[in-house]
């Protein structure tokens, strides 16, 4: 092999027309973070040399690069060229780690359900998502507890994620039940983009986004506008986002304000009945229910330091975020309302279920890295702090159907929840070929939590009917609200071996406890363990190597997950709800393999999911997920005015197998392929994205169980198949306007022509 | 089927595990009561009236299999209930009652006219859908229908001798506001709640359910229709009379319902 394989030529110009962030792992100018400049990141070998000691700051500064894995599920992901696989949110970026699965049936807007190692992390309960290290999930939610929503990511300037599947680094805090998803955000394309995205179903959107140059790929602004009719009935939208942070540097210390800004007002169709569809009397893409809809806001700044030398890194981080949200679903149509002998005779009002909440969420970590040098390796200790509290005032109300009108509260609470944590962290190199990484984390999890409406859906003697929050029990007057206060200590110590390499081969063996907060619904006063906690181990191999001129990175692993107390979706609540203690356990292959104009990714996983009491499937959990990822990006053998042409496309494939549904049933597999292809001269890129290309007809979710939406001529009440609907092929085309310095240099030739 | 085909088919049916119990769909049946379809249906009121039907239709449907006991009242000696309630009372947690919502297992969400003098079943258009969990009881519910029925949801007409006295009749039970009870629901009016139904639903299986009429006069004395007057030699009785009441009572008590499973046709 020469040296001219082994250095790969660095690529010139961004050339992502529907994902600027490809553009920006491609082309940018040389930060040291960029280089070498091929996309897909090595990861850091298990016995790899520490960093330098007077590491640059902006290889510091890069999450998910520059963290040693902890497991052979670990996976440092940059997006690059793989970003010209269409995808709708930053949340899809998701579906390049092994075995991610998700799916968005209920609304552009409503977090996407995540399945990832046999967890249906419905809204995201059990995955701890960050974004340049503030978290997402939010506590107390009503919705379910730790909802996840990504989409106010502007997604071309995610330029990288680190997945780490499992509970097995000190620093992963709550929710770090299948693991950790954490985003970068950085735009290492400089300069200004223009772009314009418009096709089917009415659907519009406008992108900006700039980064001066002469700052660092940390300093960046970007706004987005869309609107859609949506496919098939109530299916609209309309947001806004902007993301926006400044990055500083001086001598060793970096510095960084981050800005965003989120709203959005989208109409969900909600699930159909199978049997009314197969019977004509609804349309596959229709909707029984047109007031099911949500509206969202989110405001978040974080501030953070950085001071890295030669033996220490030290990190500190705060952030405030006001959120806003109000999620109106029916699950069940008119159900769900039986006659109660407190209330007045009346007949079904309407299961619709209006889910509301406002949230101010501050909260900090500060760490330090301590390093030194032992029999000429380096060994390292890291401390660490998290604290975070949540105020949330959530209610969950029935509103009569089509009115609107409330006539029922499920829960009103005024929740304080607080997650103190400390952490001791150590990276330590016994052999040459040994690295040992783990130590312990102890979460406090305290909470204080007033129920405005304690007394309800009870029987009190000469009480007045279809009273809510009563103001009695049995033994008499009572106030209508109640305070449960409760408080505890989850202890998870966590670990990591790794041998190797040998050719490239690392074996790495992880253990771990981790720990999910409790849902305020249902925390008892002075509950001794607000928590569930979750066991996981996990062994395998991971290669990386370059092989036949492409950077190979592949995995192989076996992993298993217990958690004390699961969640599980309830269709009558419409989010999930307690249930018993829950096994997972399988394996996962996952490869990727790339240089300069070529991008392939690959994975499959096995997952199954039991239920501890009885050894039952966990329904919704697909056994099988696989995943293709592939791109390319070439230089055209045509020149206009003097500059090159460049062309590049993408495909993504996703099969998932059938699911076990509740009643002894699978559900339909579900297999999608999304396409684009894109093609830049100079300043302007024009592309075409086609999704779900093979107009493929399935669903995202399936379910079993009762409902009645008044479809036949009398009440329904036994389970029966229902789902949401995957969009059916959506075509796009995208415009694309590129300004700066990069972007003048697009396509030119290197030499003046003779 | 080679091992390494077995293999891999087990593999991808999640080693032929399962969430629980099934759902299934099954046929459903309905009739009147089985005996000489050549022979008029003849029986003897609790009043000594022996009684010929000549029509007998029932709108039935929906019909709903639960989980709840069968309403069997109590049949302990009153001694005997005293004693036990005083050492073991019954619980009754909040915002329940000892007959709550319970939970259905099995639904047939049509209606059919049963012409309860016929021994002969006739399947159900749509069949019913349900889980493979047991149920104790049934629910009917009795709708209005046009057609043979009139409007009504039960009609009924025939023939009543007593001592020396022949007494034509006919009538119907129509569902409407007049049966509701002050601060009730109409729907109370249309069901017919704790049907024996011990089974268990099974996939392919069918539902059977007979209707008999022989007790729906029990407590009536045709006498009084007679001072009435007869239309085409028939008296018409009516909520107003015994005889109408005691047939809008006894018409829709559980004891005129017979709901059986088998699992095979």
């Amino acid at each position: 092999m020469g040296p001219s394989r082994r250095t790969p030529k660095p690529l010139v110009a961004p050339w992502s027309a529907a994902a600027l962030g490809a553009a920006a792992a491609l082309s940018a100018k040389p930060a040291k973070a960029q280089t070498p400049p091929d996309p897909t990141p090595v990861t850091e070998p298990a016995t790899a040399p520490a960093p330098a000691p007077e590491a640059p700051p902006e290889e510091a500064v890069v999450r998910g690069h520059g963290t040693p894995p902890r497991g052979a599920g670990d996976v440092p992901i940059t997006v690059g060229l793989l970003s010209q696989v269409p995808r709708g949110s930053a949340g899809d970026l998701l579906r390049l780690a092994p075995g991610m699965f998700l799916s968005n049936g209920l609304g552009e807007g409503h977090a996407d359900q995540v399945f990832l190692r046999g967890f249906d992390a419905r809204s995201g309960q059990d995955l701890e998502f960050t974004v340049n290290g503030v978290p997402v999930n939010e506590p107390a939610h009503p919705h379910g507890q730790g909802y996840a929503d990504t989409h106010f990511l502007i997604p071309e300037l995610v330029e990288s994620m680190r997945v780490l599947e499992g509970p097995f680094d000190p620093r992963q805090g709550d929710f770090a039940v299948a693991g950790s998803a954490q985003y970068t955000l950085r735009m290492p394309a400089r300069g200004a983009h223009v772009q314009y995205r418009g096709g089917s179903f009415n659907t519009h959107r406008v992108l900006a986004l700039w980064g001066p140059d002469g700052e660092s790929a940390g300093t960046f602004g970007g706004v987005e506008l869309g609107s859609s009719d949506g496919y098939g009935q109530n299916r609209s939208y309309e947001r806004a986002t902007a993301n926006a942070q400044y990055e500083g540097h001086s001598g060793g210390l970096t510095w960084r304000v981050l800005a965003m800004s989120y709203g959005i007002r989208y109409r969900s169709a909600g699930v159909i009945r199978e049997d009314d569809y197969l019977a004509g009397r609804v349309g596959f893409y229709d909707t029984y229910d047109p007031t099911q809809g949500s509206e969202v806001t989110r405001h978040l700044v974080s501030a953070e330091v950085e001071s890295t030398r030669a033996a220490s890194v030290l990190r500190a981080q705060a952030w405030a975020s006001l959120r806003s949200f109000r999620l109106r679903e029916n699950f069940t149509g008119s159900l769900l309302d039986v006659q109660q002998p407190y209330q007045s005779p009346h007949a079904q009002r309407g299961d619709l279920i209006d889910q509301a909440a406002s949230t101010v969420d501050v909260g900090m970590r500060a760490s330090a890295r301590l390093r030194t040098t032992w029999r000429e390796r380096p060994q390292s200790v890291e401390f660490g702090a998290y604290a975070r509290h949540n105020a949330v005032d959530s209610t969950q109300q029935r509103l009569r159907a089509t009115t609107d009108v409330p006539y029922l509260t499920d829960f009103s609470l005024d929740n304080s929840v607080s997650n103190l944590a400390l952490y001791l962290d150590a990276e330590l190199r016994p052999l040459p070929w040994v690295v040992l990484r783990g130590g312990l984390r102890a979460d406090l999890f305290q909470y204080d939590v007033l129920d405005r409406c304690a007394v309800r859906g009870v029987t009190v003697r000469g009480a007045p009917l279809d009273q809510e929050c009563l103001s009695a029990d049995r033994a008499g007057y009572r106030s209508p609200t109640e305070r449960r206060s409760s408080g505890g200590v989850a202890w998870q110590p966590r670990g990591a071996l790794f041998v190797g390499p040998w050719k490239g081969l690392t074996a790495a063996f992880s253990a771990g406890l981790g720990a999910r907060s409790a849902d305020p619904v249902y925390l008892g006063n002075d509950q001794q363990l607000p928590f569930s906690p979750i066991t996981a181990i996990e062994g395998g191999v991971v290669f990386e190597r370059r092989v036949a001129g492409l950077n190979v990175n592949a995995r192989a692993l076996y992993y298993r997950t217990h958690v004390g107390q699961d969640l599980i979706f309830n269709e009558t609540e419409g989010r999930n709800t307690l249930a018993s203690g829950t096994l997972r356990q399988g394996a996962l292959v996952a490869a990727r393999a790339s240089n300069g104009w070529l991008d392939l990714s690959a994975h499959l996983t096995y997952a199954r999911a039991t239920f501890d009491d009885d050894g039952a499937l966990v329904p919704y959990v697909p056994p099988w997920v696989a995943r293709f990822d592939g791109a390319i990006n070439r230089p055209l053998p045509l020149r206009f005015r003097g500059r090159a042409v460049t062309a590049s496309a993408g495909v993504g494939v996703t099969w998932v197998a059938p699911r076990p549904l509740p009643y002894a049933e699978r559900g339909e597999a579900i297999f999608t392929v999304d396409a684009q292809v894109s093609a830049r001269w100079a300043y302007y890129e024009l592309g075409f994205i086609a999704q779900n290309l093979l107009d493929a007809q399935y669903a995202w979710g399936q379910y079993n169980f009762a409902s009645d939406f008044g479809s036949r001529d009398f009440a329904t009440l036994v389970p029966a198949r229902h789902f949401t609907p995957g969009p059916p092929r959506q075509l796009f085309v995208v415009f694309t306007l590129h300004l700066g310095a990069a972007a003048a240099r697009h396509g030119a030739p290197t030499e003046p022509p003779r | 089927m080679n091992r390494r085909s077995l293999a891999l088919a087990l593999l991808f049916a999640g080693c032929a595990d399962t969430t629980g119990a099934q759902r299934v769909t099954f046929a459903v049946e309905a009739a009147g009561i089985e005996r000489d379809a050549a022979q008029p249906l003849s029986f003897t009121t609790d009043q000594g009236w022996t009684v010929t039907l000549t029509e007998a239709r029932v709108a039935l449907g929906p019909l709903y299999l639960n989980t709840l006991a069968p309403l069997e009242g109590d049949r302990r000696h009153p001694l005997r209930r005293r004693v036990e309630d005083f050492l073991l009372p019954s619980a009754y947690a909040d915002g329940e009652s000892h007959l709550g919502a319970g939970r259905v297992v099995g639904e047939v969400t049509t209606q059919v006219e049963v012409d309860a003098l016929s021994p002969a079943l006739t399947p159900v258009a749509g069949g019913g859908d349900g889980v493979a969990e047991p149920s104790l009881t049934a629910e009917a519910w009795l709708f209005n229908r046009d057609g043979a029925l009139g409007g009504a949801a039960v009609r009924v007409a025939g023939t009543a001798h007593r001592d020396d006295l022949d007494v034509a009749f006919e009538g119907a039970l129509v569902i409407d506001q007049s049966l509701v009870a002050a601060g009730g629901s109409i729907d109370e009016a249309r069901k017919v709640r704790g049907i024996p139904a011990r089974l268990t639903l099974a996939q392919g299986g069918v539902l059977r359910v007979r209707v008999d009429p022989r007790g729906w006069f029990d407590g009536a004395d045709f006498r009084e229709l007679t001072a009435g007057t007869a239309r085409d030699g028939r008296y018409r009785f009516s909520p107003q009379d015994n005889v109408g009441r005691a047939f809008l009572n006894r018409a829709r008590t559980r004891a005129v319902f017979g709901v059986t499973f088998s699992p095979t046709r």
